[in-house]
């Protein structure tokens, strides 16, 4: 527990992993921005601009001269001889300028949560990555050990830190992102939400808030074996990048054991993968592969990676010599 | 014998690389009795703080045996680390975090509080300074800071690789008397330094190793004792008549500027008596005393490098 403590007033020092929490938040506040502008109900200002942009289309010589040539040739232009008809086919209406998505929380779960947790799951990684790699780089993982030989306790209390750091970062930002939206939805809309949606939200934030400590820990288990920050990132740019690219490319039969693929059964509570075939000749053959992962499917893989990666790097902080 | 604070028996350290095997350590069997400073002497690359690494469980031993205050490390360490203070090599602290910061972690794995803390910046005179951050300290600073770090167990054993590394001529003397009074006080200090006269003005006992193995080891006079010079330091008038008269009479000697160096283990009146008989006269005559200097370049003149 003291050292546990002790990790957790390290991590609260370092300047580079708090600019990574306030870049969470910052993320949150930006997915908040984002959604509740482009959800946002339409005022008396935007509709009187839409109406104006109404009245300026419908005056411009070409909208003019389209609904001229409508009412000379109806039958063209409707699939009526209705000449009426060409008012409301040519000339542009309000809701045109208006198009606008209502806030529907519900509908917004699942896209926004996925979003908003791989986001926190790279900066969970960067860090672990981060947090172990400036102690290698400075070398005060060996007057660590000067006063606590244990390596083993060592290794737990910083690892069990960054998860607690990690999940806490996510949780907090998830709740303040939902707390937002959920504030403008009962200020915009008479609606209420439907019955369950606060529970499957809770258990959302919950599995994005674990998935988020892995990722903390993945970056931790990685960097404390190879010790050096530089080479995690490297590892992780290169596999989200290219890595799962060519796997999808050359090996398709491993769509099940990507990261991406098991992440969102993880966060959305199952996922259905799409194997489009390479080569078909007809609907039948063209139909992709489908591949259905429930949670229990993401949870081993998670549990069977996270698991392997922390025993091998526990075994190596263990084995090697520290300089 | 008293009771011995470090004991290696047959210690042995490999390392592996694309060339092949180097052997670090070579059977080095090191004794440290309880109290005093123990001075630990060896030429680059001889061992010494790959030896230091694997007493606190840094590095990992390939064969021998070691053992603290008695106990078998690395296995029994944790008994033992709390009463262990040690610096090896350079100081290693977070660059970022202040001079205070960086002991509070420490303190606060041991359980102690904020007071100790106090008290080891005030002991290592980093009072002032202490809220600084590490990585705008000088040299020197960084060393007491590490200094304060290993007092903060009040230790029984302070290991101190290069404690006066980079310290100013005040630093390395208040280091020095730092070092003796916790030696005089029933600390045991191992204290490995490439500043030998340093190590012959602080140390009750010095162990010195070249390539892995122990070399010579005992209180710092006996060592030097053992590489006792015969040779005695003479002044005379006329240096040329006089060396003529010593070579005829069969001694061996050498030109040191304005004296001559006779190597023997006679009676220096023996010599006073052969001069004035051929009408020369002794104005100086001195013995030649051998220094830890003299004994670590013969003792290690087959290491290759300088000593350190």
């Amino acid at each position: 527990m003291r050292l546990l403590l002790v990790e957790l007033a390290r991590i609260r020092a370092r300047r580079a992993i708090m600019v990574l929490v306030a870049g969470a938040f910052l993320l949150g506040a930006v997915f908040v921005g984002a959604t509740l502008w482009t959800h946002r109900p339409v005022s008396d200002a935007d509709l009187a601009q839409a109406q104006q942009q109404v009245e300026r289309q419908t005056n411009s010589p070409m909208t003019q001269r389209e609904l001229r040539r409508c009412e000379r040739n109806p039958e063209r232009y409707t699939g009526t001889s209705d000449a009426a008809a060409c008012e409301e086919n040519i000339l542009p209406r309000v809701d045109w300028f208006l198009d606008r998505p209502v806030l529907n929380p519900p509908e917004l779960v699942r896209d926004l949560s996925v979003a908003l947790v791989l986001f926190l799951g790279v900066i969970a990684v960067l860090i672990g990555a981060t947090m172990i790699g400036a102690e290698w780089s400075a070398g005060s993982v060996g007057t660590q050990l000067l006063f606590e030989p244990r390596r083993p306790r060592v290794w737990a209390a910083k690892a069990a830190a960054i998860a607690l750091v990690a999940a806490a970062m996510a949780a907090a930002v998830f709740t303040l992102v939902w707390l937002s939206i959920l504030a403008a939805y009962a200020v915009w809309s008479d609606e209420g939400l439907p019955s369950g949606f606060l529970r499957d939200l809770s258990l959302t934030g919950a599995r994005g808030a674990a998935f988020v400590a892995v990722g903390g820990l993945a970056g931790y288990a990685v960097t404390m074996a190879v010790r050096h920050t530089v080479v995690v990132v490297g590892l992780m740019l290169a596999y989200s990048v290219i890595g799962e690219g060519l796997l999808r490319s050359f090996l398709p039969s491993v769509e099940r054991y990507l990261v991406s693929n098991n992440a969102l059964a993880w966060i959305q509570d199952g996922h259905t993968i799409r194997i489009y075939p390479r080569n078909c000749f007809d609907e039948i053959s063209c139909r992709p592969k489908e591949i259905a992962m429930g949670l229990a499917d993401a949870a081993v893989y998670f549990g069977l990676v996270a698991g392997a990666m922390l025993l091998v790097s526990l075994f190596v902080f263990n084995r090697r010599d520290v300089p | 014998m008293s009771e011995l604070v470090i004991e290696t028996t047959d210690l042995r350290k490999e390392y592996r690389n694309r060339r092949g095997r180097f052997v670090a350590v070579k059977g080095l069997s090191l004794q440290v009795p309880h109290g005093g400073v123990h001075g630990f002497l060896g030429p680059n690359g001889s061992g010494k703080t790959t030896t230091i690494r694997m007493l606190l469980g840094l590095a990992r031993a390939s064969g021998g045996e070691m053992r603290l205050f008695g106990k078998e490390v690395p296995r029994l360490l944790p008994e033992v680390m709390g009463r262990t203070g040690a610096i090896v090599e350079q100081p290693k602290f977070m660059p970022g975090f202040t001079g205070r910061r960086n002991l509070s972690l420490l303190a606060t794995t041991l359980g102690q509080d904020g007071r100790k803390v106090d008290e080891v910046i005030e002991t290592v005179g980093l009072k002032g300074r202490d809220k600084d951050r590490y990585r705008g300290y000088s040299l020197g600073m960084k060393q007491r800071l590490a200094i304060a770090g290993a007092l903060l167990k009040s230790p029984d054993l302070l290991i101190l690789d290069e404690p006066t590394n980079g310290l100013d001529p005040a630093g390395i003397r208040e280091i020095r008397e730092t070092i003796r009074t916790l030696g005089e006080s029933g600390v045991t200090v191992l204290l490995s330094s490439h500043i030998l006269a340093e190590v012959q003005q602080v140390c009750d006992a010095v162990s010195i190793i070249g390539h892995g193995a122990l070399l010579a080891s005992g209180p710092v006079r006996e060592v030097i004792g053992t590489r006792a010079s015969g040779a005695v330091r003479l002044g005379l008038a006329d240096l040329a008549a006089g060396a003529a008269a010593l070579e005829a009479a069969g001694y061996d000697l050498r030109r040191d500027l304005d004296h001559l160096v006779v190597e023997t283990t006679a009676d220096p009146a023996t010599l006073t008596e052969l001069l004035a008989g051929t009408g020369l006269y002794v104005n100086e005559l001195t013995p030649v005393r051998a220094d830890l200097e003299t004994v670590f370049l013969e003792l290690t003149a087959d290491d290759a490098g300088g000593p350190l």
